[in-house]
């Protein structure tokens, strides 16, 4: 990981695709998310911080962790996300939710959180270990520090003869997410970030859903992934939208994964959670 | 051979030696192991849908720990059948059960591809165990057969093939723990692709295509219990690597494994991947 002195353009982009892609993204990793949080010590009551909240995913799950009791603050850099996410915070009658729009690093917020959370926003940051010694200073003493990233390593051998397209979505997705600057394997820097920053060393855990059944929604998951990078795959001169060929990618990848026998790994998270010294 | 099946998968007329051996000192590691991997296996069974009463099929029981944290899901209603072709390490399984006061397990010490039963069962688990069976796709339509129609598939193995994405300049021991890894299973005929190999043994002995996770037990921290893991992994593995002569003892250094992989994370602040696995689970609907 190299340290920068710009963010990474978030590879993502910001349109409502990319709305829709946050929310499938959820589907496939909440309950990776929901054991992080439990092992992390998320509990009723607490006062928590959602760092690069987007379509609020996340702090709608820990607004059900902390109950009525608890509040979660959640920020994200996009204003216009969290109009999505204040919507699904109202449809679900949560009244103990908060999204402010700016950036963490800069923002003012309390320094009472008993938790700071977020999930793949570390990789987008220029400096991740001054970030998140900065976004541990909102925490009390004795607070959780729990942070969800993306691990890219294990598709430098996942490459196979049998999966031409597979191998290309590997290449196309490594190297947009490299261009724009972003920390493709930053789950695997999750412990050197946390221990450059200060903190105490974290537990890490490890897991990607693979797939995959019919029904399986990792592969509609991964045509709106590629939507959502297709503009920066073209500026980069990465792939053209022909060989992309965006609306047939899902049922394309399936017929592979059938073809080919071999499963469809989504991209890896490293999770890493520590509590504070009281 | 299928024209398409991984070169990984060869398919055999005989099961791969048992990597680990069959010591006291591997009975050990396996208990040690489900310490690591437990969570997950409990998770793939609880995904599956494994649930109170179901009566479960468990193949390659080995010192019992899957078998009998199944028996604790189904419940004293629901009952499990752990096999292992090692009877000897089915007496540690039983003692662990009487120990436990589990009264709905019991241990057979044969074939599973071989048995017959008089009743067919809800579920069909296994862990570590097709890696090294001559031919999985075979193994498992033959496990099916105890199968009820409708029953549980679930079966965890390791996937040994992504390991090498975990090498790094940074960490010469790792990388040598890994290709180490990597040549005595090979050798020894285990299939080093089985945890992505499960999809293809799924879909060719007909179920339906799996829900698949592939897991790692990940550590960085100085007190992680997995460094003191990986040494005990390679302290079963070291006859084999020494009969193929592909490490000898001195090179391993078993005493200081466990430590220097330790200082080795500490140094390079790189966390400590355990070997990978796959979990796949699905319903046999024929």
């Amino acid at each position: 990981m190299s340290n920068q002195s710009r963010d990474a353009e978030y590879t993502m982009g910001r349109s409502e695709t990319e709305t829709d892609r946050l929310i499938e993204q959820s589907v496939l990793y909440d309950d990776v998310t929901r054991r992080f949080l439990l092992r992390s010590g998320i509990a009723k009551g607490m006062k928590v911080l959602d760092v690069g909240s987007g379509a609020g995913d996340v702090a709608l799950t820990l607004a059900e962790f902390v109950g009525s009791e608890g509040t979660v603050i959640g920020v994200d850099v996009n204003a216009d996300i969290l109009e999505t996410a204040k919507a699904r915070a109202d449809a679900a009658g949560l009244t103990n939710i908060e999204f402010i729009a700016g950036d963490t690093r800069t923002l003012e917020l309390p320094n009472d959180f008993d938790a700071v959370v977020g999930r793949l926003v570390l990789m987008y940051m220029a400096n991740p270990a001054d970030a998140l010694k900065h976004l541990a200073t909102h925490v009390s003493p004795g607070g959780i520090v729990a942070f969800q990233e993306v691990d890219f390593s294990p598709y430098t051998v996942a490459v196979h003869p049998d999966t031409p397209l597979i191998n290309d979505l590997i290449k196309w997705g490594r190297t947009v997410f490299e261009r724009s600057g972003a920390h493709v394997e930053m789950g695997m820097e999750l412990y050197k970030t946390y221990v450059d920053a200060g903190l105490p060393e974290p537990a890490l855990h490890f897991e990607a859903p693979m797939g995959g059944p019919e029904d399986w929604p990792g592969f509609a998951y991964l045509e709106n992934s590629f939507r959502s990078i297709l503009p920066l795959i073209e500026t980069y001169e990465i792939a053209t939208a022909d060989e992309v060929d965006i609306d047939t990618l899902a049922s394309r990848i399936q017929a592979e994964v059938t073809a080919s026998k071999r499963p469809i790994m989504l991209p890896p998270h490293v999770t890493a959670h520590v509590s504070l010294p009281t | 051979m299928p024209e398409n099946r991984s070169q990984n998968s060869p398919v055999s007329n005989r099961d791969a030696t048992y990597t680990l051996g069959r010591t006291s000192h591997e009975t050990t590691r396996l208990i040690e192991q489900s310490k690591i991997y437990g969570e997950s296996t409990r998770l793939l069974c609880e995904r599956a849908g494994i649930s109170t009463g179901m009566r479960v099929l468990e193949i390659g029981s080995g010192a019992g720990d899957v078998a009998l944290m199944l028996a604790e899901l189904v419940g004293t209603s629901g009952q499990v059948v752990g096999v292992d072709v090692n009877p000897l390490v089915l007496e540690t399984a039983r003692q662990r059960a009487l120990d436990a006061d589990i009264k709905n397990v019991e241990f057979v010490a044969d074939d599973a591809r071989t048995l017959t039963f008089a009743d067919k069962f809800d579920a069909l688990v296994g862990r570590f165990v097709l890696m090294y069976m001559a031919d999985p796709v075979d193994a498992l339509q033959k496990l099916l057969t105890h199968l009820k129609p409708g029953g549980i598939v679930a079966f965890q193995e390791p996937e040994y093939t992504l390991y090498p994405a975990y090498s790094h300049p940074g960490t010469p021991l790792m990388n040598q723990l890994i290709q180490w890894i990597l040549d005595v299973f090979k050798r020894s005929d285990a299939h080093l692709d089985m945890g992505i190999g499960l999809y293809r043994a799924f879909v060719e002995v007909g179920l339906p295509s799996p829900e698949m996770h592939f897991h790692a037990p990940i550590g960085a921290a100085v007190n992680w219990a997995g460094y003191r893991y990986m040494a005990t992994i390679f302290q079963s593995l070291l006859p084999l690597l020494e009969k193929y002569e592909i490490a000898t003892a001195e090179q391993v250094g078993i005493e200081t494994l466990g430590e220097r992989i330790r200082e080795e994370v500490l140094l390079s602040k790189r966390p400590f991947f355990l070997p990978l696995h796959v979990t796949a689970h699905s319903r046999f609907t024929s």
